[in-house]
């Protein structure tokens, strides 16, 4: 299964583009590379989930793993979504309240 | 009846053959909207992804994944050998935020969220997760 990441800067901000199925065999693939970034020192990051197919709670975890990597950097990661069988996910577990979820990479951008 | 039967190796890599399996077993047999379809896949993949967690010492371990038709529906029957699958949890230490640990609402909580019922059955010293869903068969062409 195939799990594209790529990462592109946008006004200073990492844009990590996620494409494909996020599950417990892709997942830890998604958190090296979020680690790697706080290892950059990129500490401001949008995850843009817009070309995710699937979506379970290994992944959740990842992003929040993420979120409070960057947050201990006093940074930030936001997301891109607007699919409902991906916000889903967030909003049954209740994830909704600890993201910023945005529509475009655009919005995420000039809200970091 | 049973629709399909289905055995995987207990490793992270088999789980999307798993929902996949499924939910084109039961897309052809069902009305079902693309929202259940969806949410079918996500029940089955956490199911998986809990056995795994328990047989994660177990090299050579299984699941068994079966299909069967009811007269309102179907159940899908994930089978995990030994007697905790009950009992374990994602390892999910990551979902707390603020302080607040989010892990009781993965794992069987969210499965059941996901289809209109769940139960968890002792077959022959194993046990049985049996996720049921509610629909119609599919119309003939």
């Amino acid at each position: 299964m195939d799990l594209g990441l790529d990462v592109t800067e946008v006004n200073g901000v990492s844009v990590l583009a996620v494409k494909g199925e996020v599950d417990v065999y892709t997942a830890p693939r998604l958190r090296e590379r979020l680690v790697e970034l706080a290892g950059e020192g990129k500490y401001r990051v949008v995850v843009d989930l817009e070309a995710v197919e699937f979506l379970d709670s290994t992944g959740l975890g990842v992003l929040v793993g993420g979120l409070k990597r960057l947050r201990s950097h006093d940074g930030d990661l936001l997301l891109v979504c607007t699919q409902s069988r991906i916000l889903k996910v967030f909003e049954i577990t209740g994830l909704t309240k600890v993201f910023a979820i945005f529509d475009s990479v655009d919005t995420a951008v000039r809200a970091e | 009846m049973r629709l399909a039967d289905l055995q995987i190796p207990a490793r992270a890599e088999f789980v999307s053959v798993a929902r996949l399996v499924v939910s084109s077993v039961v897309d052809d047999r069902y009305e079902l909207t693309n929202d259940r379809l969806d949410n079918l896949k996500l029940a089955v993949s956490e199911a998986c992804a809990l056995a795994i967690e328990f047989h994660r010492s177990a090299d050579d371990a299984e699941i068994a994944i079966a299909c069967e038709s009811k007269p309102e529906g179907f159940d899908v029957l994930i089978q995990a050998s030994g007697n905790e699958f009950a009992k374990v949890r994602l390892a999910h230490e990551e979902l707390e935020v603020g302080g607040k640990t989010l892990e009781g609402e993965v794992g069987l909580p969210f499965i059941e969220s996901l289809v209109d019922g769940m139960a968890l059955e002792r077959v022959e010293h194993e046990d049985v997760l049996r996720l049921t869903l509610v629909c119609e068969p599919a119309e003939e062409l």
